[in-house]
């Protein structure tokens, strides 16, 4: 086998014209949609040449800078977006709804650049709207059944301001129904993957907008954060998340779920981003009563260029870490990221300490009981009388109760039921005032705590993503998600999550968020310290493996193919149309495909080999502080399964040399103990070792005499596709290709069989 | 089963006014509201008509029983405040526009739209606040009573729960002569502000379909600013208890903060009724009425409804009086059951979380306590003092506007009892025919100040100044303008009376004859013929005089 499977480099060559614009973005302009080279490069390619890991850079300052040197057109921009929204868009099925302007609105200000017009701040940054956020030419659902083909008659106040400052909106993200949930599998109508691992959830209520923004489907979003909605699906996403202090931004046009709590968040891919975008929305609006008149500072002044930065930048910040938030109920990957996060601000010159908020634990009934209460309220216009949709019944209640049980889904109608019963006669003083009791407490607790520290520091969330479905039937597991965020909402307090670390999982590991939290309207400070976290932050890059990347990887790891040979094949299987291999090719070039390749290679070799041999592997060299590739292990570890194979093989044959070979030598393998001295080149050969690995390799070695063949026939078939030149069909037997053997050897094409089926196209 | 269908608008919220579509499955239906009826502000006064007559066998056992009980009623008033927006958007309201075209996202919940406080709302609260004597909150809130039904665009109400910004205060009041007159003191409980409603409108049975009734939902008035004003249960008949509501029309009238028209609905009464037998401590079991559109309608139904508990009571039937909701029929003149078991709704209130709380300084309450005009308690006090009797001072200090052009009658120097005499007659009683209010009449207090002292100086008679006035009430223009124009100042030169006494005499030679001969009731005719031949101009008193003298002195 042929050990390395980086990607081709094709284009290395190409990035001798590198433009400084380009550093920044990770856009591939359009001109590479057509067939001949490209002359631009990617951030991949061009930020690899520096670094391996670049810091995060802001898409909205790159555009700008972009548009204004006229390096790329706002429809170039806007297509190249589009292109990548509409492939990954059948995996992730983040967006309800697409505009259908974009384009339009792009070559408008492509117009406007041409006539030399002042850009707006957000001039054709692409935007996407969490779909509880009222848009006047675009549906807004809310994610429920009872608002199905609603169109506002007006913009909520920060689309507007988004569209006054030149952003385009590109759609309006999934949710789980007005809000209520930490998955967005509470969503009428579908069900959004995490980038990450489609297999998983995106987080939640703001799902859609995080998997949107992390899968580079637009630039930024909103979101809108009740209970932590913009901050866990941030984390479970890894992108940058940030929830302003209650009032910075106007509510006018935000579905209420519980007012008191709710508020528009912004999604971005850099802290810079975030910044920028809340700078635009924030402010008081003489339509919300509950927006506060503060003044907005310029955030964008925090952000500190890296090279001017100091040694220590961030010297004499005193952080404390929840302690609370480190306990028990906590993965240890997490925990050991967000301790690792903690030593990088050390490391930075920040004081950190631990602080504990006693009333922390309290946070979460009490949330529970608000929230539910006000959403119980709020919740009461959806009759079906006005708007909406409304079953006709015989009498008034009847009406009621039909439009309201079909409209609803079982969470919110669960939670409505909870708000209604802690609202009522009698109950009202045990539950919902005790609630605005340890509220009380709770704001005081953070303020004696930030009193002490400029910021405190906990994760986002318990966990990382975890799968679809997994808490899907368990509401107090999903609830208990939440208790990382839900305190900050009840303290008004605001709070930003970046990605600060990984932990396993998926094909490229799951991202981690560390979450910050501030002083009521001390965004600035939380925006400055993430920014310096996030530009020194070493050896993470937070790019989730795209589908189109995935593929590539996927048949570059079984097939050997090149991502070329693979998009013609599927071309030649009729599954895409040239067109699309062409974008496809696209997307995914200059990638960095190693972690996802990688990945699938240690998958594989689990499922050979058996999870202990797997995980022994991994602690051996975690011990020693080295890395091998998974598939040079995998390669080693074949090898070695072939000698000891020949070697019973051959000292079968010589003792029943007149028997049945093939029953026989099956028959005894199978107990037959492997001499110790063919283990010798394998990895992490010692006394003790031996024993456990010839056992599981005993056990490992009934894998059916069909699998093995079958890695030997890959092993044959990558011969072949290497003398052949990329325009013929690699594959040798077209029938099967089509995903049957990849599910054979992963989880991952499952999916995609499923989704090139789908293919809108 | 009529089904009932409720749909206002579908998505596309300003599109279908002023037309209301109603959708009913596959059936769409277009129905153009006819406009509402042509508005008068009338202004209702108690008619001085009493008690709904018992059917005659009961009569007179119902007037002994009724000796042994007393009624004890309390009043929920809701004052609409004439403000120019809303109570949470800049929805302007005007009564009887066309359904559904004054309204916006706000006033009619539309999914994302928050309330934002018209702080007039507040300013209109603390005026009656304080003019009902009421103690402030200078810290209340708003809070949401929740409950389902199609005029409630956001299924809760904004209204006030345990902190209403005015509480224990106290109304004056004198009750009209006919009604035996009297002073009272009715206790306030509370004032709170809240939202109204939308309007329901009942299609015409069966138009479009025989199993179908339609109900159509009209939100212009949904999201006005009301006061509710709430008594303690003071009042014993329905009197007192129209008297009231008078008052607190007159109140507001004055403060300005209603038109307090009942027809309109800016003024709406519901009464709670319990009847007790006398001596007893405890309340009887308490009635609501509603659907009371007029002061006499308060007064009869209340009336009715006492002797419907009384008669209940005195027949032992006593526990047939239910708590429940009962609807005043006018054509009827009866209380029909509208809804039982009151009292067991939860509105499940909670703080309004969308806006902030409501607080008041010192500083501003004074600044409202000094800007209050006049109310009409200190002014019947004042003008009793002036001493009028007490049916001028009722006439006068009922409308704030006929009371301010008394008023300025006497600054301009009118004497007091003539200046009530010519409003309370001639000018009430034009107003009455032309249907004008005294706003609206061309006489100004000027001149009717000017009037009374040209009449008081003698440069007019009396009959001329009445010509005058209803000159000036039509036409306008100044006394003196009118009398110089007309050339009726009065002759009190005793040799021009003289020329045309002479001339009279002369003329009636016939006349003079039969005096002389003894018919002296022939004076009053040629004290006519006189008063003519002036064109009224003579003054009587020189004018008998002499004519006295020339008709004598002959003989």
């Amino acid at each position: 086998m042929i050990s390395t499977l980086q990607p081709p480099r094709s284009l290395s060559h190409f990035r001798s014209n590198p433009t400084l614009l380009l550093r920044y973005t990770s856009l591939k302009p359009l001109s590479s949609l057509s067939s001949q080279p490209v002359t631009h490069s990617t951030i991949t390619d061009q930020s690899q040449s520096q670094s391996p890991n670049p810091p995060s850079h802001s898409q909205i300052l790159s555009t700008r800078h972009s548009l204004l040197s006229r390096h790329l057109t706002a429809t170039q921009l806007a297509e190249s977006f589009l292109t990548r929204l509409r492939l990954n868009e059948p995996h992730l099925r983040s967006f309800l709804h697409v505009s259908d302007s974009v384009l339009a609105q792009a070559r408008e200000l492509d117009e406007k650049i041409q006539r030399n017009e002042e850009l707006g701040p957000l001039a054709g940054v692409l935007v996407a709207i969490k779909d509880n956020i009222c848009t006047a030419e675009m549906p807004s659902t809310a994610g429920s059944r009872v608002l199905e083909g609603y169109t506002p008659p007006y913009d909520a106040t920060a689309v507007r301001k988004i569209k006054e400052l030149g952003g385009i909106v590109v759609g309006k993200t999934n949710l789980d129904e007005f809000g209520m949930g930490s998955t967005t599998e509470a969503s009428a109508y579908q069900v959004t993957a995490n980038p990450w691992d489609i297999s998983r959830v995106p987080g939640g209520s703001s799902g859609g907008s995080a998997a949107a923004v992390s899968a580079r489907q637009c630039m930024v979003s909103l979101g809108s954060d009740t209970g932590g909605s913009v901050r866990q699906p941030a984390s479970f996403c890894g992108v940058v998340g940030l929830k302003p202090t209650y009032g910075r931004v106007s509510r006018f046009g935000l579905m209420a779920y519980a007012s008191s709590l709710d508020v528009i968040g912004c999604f971005g891919t850099s802290v810079a981003d975030a910044g920028i975008l809340l700078h635009a929305i924030s402010g008081h609006d003489r339509l919300d009563a509950t927006s506060s008149k503060r003044e907005v500072p310029d955030f964008s002044a925090q952000f500190v260029s890296m090279n001017l930065l100091e040694s220590k930048p961030l010297k004499g910040l005193r952080i404390g870490l929840i302690r609370e938030t480190l306990d028990d109920g906590v993965d240890t990957g997490v925990t050991s990221a967000v301790r690792t996060a903690a030593l990088h601000l050390e490391e930075l010159g920040c004081c950190i300490t631990e602080v504990s908020l006693p009333s922390f634990s309290l946070g979460l009934p009490a949330y529970y009981i608000l929230a539910s209460s006000e959403s119980s309220s709020n919740l009461s216009r959806y009759d079906g009388v006005k708007y909406g949709n409304q079953v006709a019944a015989d009498e008034l209640n009847s009406q009621y109760m039909d439009s309201r049980a079909k409209g609803f889904g079982s969470e919110v109608k669960r939670r409505i039921l909870t708000g209604t019963y802690a609202l009522s006669a009698g109950y009202y003083d045990a539950y919902y005032k005790r609630a605005q009791q340890v509220r009380t407490v709770i704001q005081k607790s953070f303020k004696t705590a930030l009193d002490e520290h400029d910021i405190l520091i906990s994760p986002a969330a318990p966990s990382a993503a975890y799968k679809i479905g997994e808490k899907k039937n368990d509401p107090l597991a999903m609830y208990a998600g939440d208790i990382m965020t839900v305190n900050v909402n009840l303290a008004g307090l605001p709070a930003l999550v970046l990605p600060c670390g990984f932990v396993d999982g998926g094909p490229a590991g799951l991202p981690v968020g560390l979450q910050m939290i501030g002083a009521a309207f001390d965004e600035g400070k939380l925006l400055k310290v993430a920014h310096i976290f996030e530009q020194t932050l070493q050896n993470c890059r937070f790019v989730p493996p795209l589908i189109a990347d995935e593929l590539c990887a996927i048949a570059q790891t079984i097939f050997c193919m090149t991502r070329m040979q693979m998009l013609q094949s599927l071309v030649l299987l009729g599954k895409i149309s040239e067109e699309q291999a062409k974008t496809m090719a696209d997307e995914s070039e200059g990638r960095d495909l190693s972690p996802i390749t990688d990945n699938l290679w240690r998958k594989l070799y689990q499922k050979e080999f058996g999870i202990e041999r797997t995980n022994l592997v991994i602690e051996r060299m975690k011990k020693k502080k080295v890395s091998f590739r998974w598939n040079q292990l995998y390669e080693a570890k074949l090898r070695e399964v072939d000698e000891a194979e020949n070697k019973v093989a051959d000292r079968l044959k010589s003792l029943y040399q007149k028997e049945d070979a093939r029953k026989q030598s099956r028959q005894v393998r199978i107990c037959t103990k492997v001499p110790p001295s063919s283990n010798k080149r394998s990895f992490g050969n010692g006394p003790g070792y031996n024993v456990t690995a010839k056992s599981n390799l005993m056990k490992k070695s009934k894998i059916d005499f069909l699998k093995s063949h079958e890695v030997r026939n890959l092993a044959a078939m990558k011969k072949n596709s290497l003398q052949k030149s990329y325009s013929a069909p690699p594959v040798k037997r077209p029938g099967e290709f089509s995903g049957k053997d990849l599910a054979s050897s992963s989880k991952q094409p499952k999916p995609i069989e499923r989704n090139l089926k789908r293919y809108p196209f | 089963m009529a089904s009932t269908i409720f749909r206002i608008l579908h998505s596309h919220p300003f599109l279908f006014h002023p037309t209301a579509l109603i959708r009913r499955k596959d059936v769409i239906l277009y129905c153009t509201m006819r406009s509402a009826q042509t508005q008068t502000a009338t202004q209702e006064k108690v008619k001085p008509q009493v008690k709904v007559s018992p059917r005659s066998t009961q009569s007179k056992a119902l007037e002994k029983a009724s000796r042994d009980y007393e009624a004890v009623i309390g009043i929920e008033t809701h004052v609409q405040l004439n403000t120019l927006t809303k109570a949470f958007c800049s929805c302007p309201y005007n009564y009887g526009s066309p359904p559904n075209t004054s309204v916006c996202p706000i006033c009619m919940g539309l999914p994302g739209a928050l309330p934002v406080l018209n702080l007039k709302v507040i300013e209109s609260a603390v005026k009656v606040g304080l003019a009902l004597n009421c103690k402030l909150s200078l810290n209340s809130k708003f809070d949401r009573k929740q409950y389902f039904y199609p005029d409630l665009p956001k299924g809760y109400q904004i209204s006030q729960f345990d902190i209403p910004i005015a509480t224990s205060g106290y109304i004056d009041l004198d009750l009209p002569l006919e009604f035996g007159g009297g002073h009272r003191k009715f206790g306030i409980t509370r004032v709170h502000m809240e939202e109204d409603a939308g309007k329901l409108l009942h299609s015409e049975g069966g138009t479009y379909s025989q199993e179908s009734t339609f109900l159509f939902v009209d939100l212009n008035r949904a999201g006005v600013p009301l006061l509710e004003i709430v008594s303690e249960p003071d009042m014993r008949n329905g009197i007192e208890a129209a008297e009231y509501a008078a008052e607190l029309q007159r109140l507001v009238r004055y403060l300005g903060v209603s038109n307090g028209n009942m027809q309109e609905g800016s003024l709406r009464c519901d009464v709670n009724i319990s009847v007790r037998p006398i001596g007893q401590l405890q309340f009887g079991t308490k009635v609501e009425i509603k659907n009371l559109n007029s002061f006499s309608s308060v007064s009869r139904a209340i009336d009715y409804e006492i002797s419907r508990q009384v008669l209940l009571h005195s027949q032992g039937q006593d526990k047939e009086i239910v708590q429940e909701t009962r609807l005043w029929e006018e054509g009827a003149q009866k209380t029909v059951t509208m809804r039982k078991k009151e009292g067991l709704a939860d509105y499940r209130y909670f703080p309004e979380p969308d806006l902030p709380g409501v607080f008041l300084t010192t500083d501003y309450v004074d600044g409202i306590r000094n800007s209050l005009p006049e109310l009409p308690e200190t002014k019947r006090r004042r003008y009793e003092k002036m001493g009028l009797s007490m049916q001028d001072v009722l006439f006068l200090a009922n409308d704030m506007n006929v009371a301010e052009f008394f008023d300025t009658t006497i600054t301009k120097g009118a004497d007091v009892k003539l200046a009530t005499n010519w409003i309370m007659g001639d000018v009430a009683a034009y107003m009455k025919n032309e249907k004008l209010t005294i706003n609206e009449i061309k006489l100004t207090p000027q001149e009717l100040a000017e009037l009374i002292a040209s009449i008081k100086d003698g440069t007019i008679s009396g009959k001329i100044g009445k010509e005058i006035l209803f000159e000036l009430l039509a036409k306008g223009g100044t006394v003196k303008g009118l009398i110089e124009a007309k050339d009726l100042v009065q002759a009190i030169d005793p040799a021009e009376i003289e020329k045309w006494v002479e001339k009279v005499l002369s003329e009636n030679p016939k006349q003079l004859e039969q005096y002389r001969g003894g018919k002296t009731k022939l004076q009053g005719y040629f004290a006519g013929q006189v008063m003519k031949l002036s064109k009224g101009k003579a003054n009587p008193g020189l004018l008998n005089k002499i004519l006295l003298e020339k008709l004598n002195a002959k003989s």
